[in-house]
């Protein structure tokens, strides 16, 4: 047996996933916390202004971080939904569930925070006829959905199997994200952050990239974490659970 | 680095209210979700705990 076959039969214990993902929650919590205070720092006070937007494009440093996370969230939650249904892999339904309350809150900041640098910058908070950003909101209703969905049906495996497709459906709605500011002529502009390709001065993109980065390892210690603790409700009758608890009283 | 600077740097232009707007709901939304996560955590631990303390008690009388 393979390595990797090894993990996908060891994934099916809840317990070993459990354990297992102790270390990498640690590690996403201290790799979080230490990128995002060097990002942030480096962004509001070291990077210099832009020479159109002044001080107010330093809000991309939180705002393009958080609508990355917000899409590849989404995704993560699509190839979860997909897991789900193909091989019934319980902790994919773990995942979603983790998932959806980190996707609420961020794609709520990358809204805000969007807004928020609008204002100054196109001198509108908001305007309905951009599609980046119209598409952006359909978004927040999905993950919106997917929890309410969850809270509409009563058993839990036919609500996994029902936010799964959901979920799968709504992968649709990424790349018209992705494309919008491509496809229709938008108030948005196009990509401001590449890996590959650097559109800015380098002091203006190495915290970005410090942060986007900071902002993936957060994602990590949410789910992580989550995750830990969907597995522990499910699982809080079992012996091993009483086990790991009986021992600290 | 002098007050002045400081108050300078912290009107961020004429931006100052659009930039702290962003970067304190950026704050609050991101520490709110840590808190929430590590407290539900809690929260299932403590009843678990209680459980089994009161098992643990009605086996022994």
């Amino acid at each position: 047996m393979g390595p990797l076959k090894t993990l996908w039969h060891r994934l099916g214990s809840p317990r070993w996933f459990y354990g297992m993902l102790a270390p990498w929650q640690l590690g996403f919590g201290v790799a979080a916390l230490t990128l995002l205070t060097i990002g942030t720092t480096w962004g509001l006070v070291f990077a210099p202004a832009d020479y159109q937007q002044g001080e107010s494009f330093r809000i991309i440093y939180v705002h393009v971080p958080t609508v990355i996370l917000a899409q590849s969230a989404y995704m993560m939650l699509g190839v979860a939904g997909f897991v789900l249904l193909v091989w019934r892999m319980k902790m994919a339904d773990v995942a979603m569930v983790a998932i959806v309350p980190f996707g609420i809150a961020i794609t709520v900041l990358g809204l805000f925070t969007g807004a928020v640098w609008g204002r100054p910058t196109w001198g509108t908070w908001w305007e309905w006829t951009d599609a980046r950003l119209v598409s952006t909101l359909i978004l927040l209703f999905l993950y919106f959905g997917l929890y309410a969905l969850r809270q509409a049906i009563p058993n839990a495996e036919s609500a996994g199997r029902a936010c799964a497709v959901l979920a799968i459906v709504g992968l649709i709605n990424i790349p018209i994200i992705k494309y919008s500011v491509e496809w229709w002529t938008t108030l948005h502009q196009g990509s401001t952050f590449s890996v590959t390709r650097v559109s800015m001065p380098m002091q203006m993109w190495a915290p970005l990239l410090v942060n986007v980065v900071g902002m993936y390892c957060l994602f990590g210690w949410v789910i992580t974490r989550r995750m830990r603790t969907e597995v522990l409700r499910r699982e809080r009758d079992t012996a091993w659970v009483n086990d790991l608890f009986g021992k600290r009283l | 680095m002098n007050i002045e600077a400081i108050a300078e740097w912290a009107a961020m232009g004429r931006h100052g209210l659009y930039v702290w707007l962003a970067y304190g709901s950026s704050l609050a939304v991101l520490v709110g979700l840590v808190l929430e996560s590590r407290w539900s955590a809690a929260r299932l631990t403590r009843e678990i705990e209680a459980d089994i303390a009161a098992y643990k008690e009605s086996g022994q009388s």
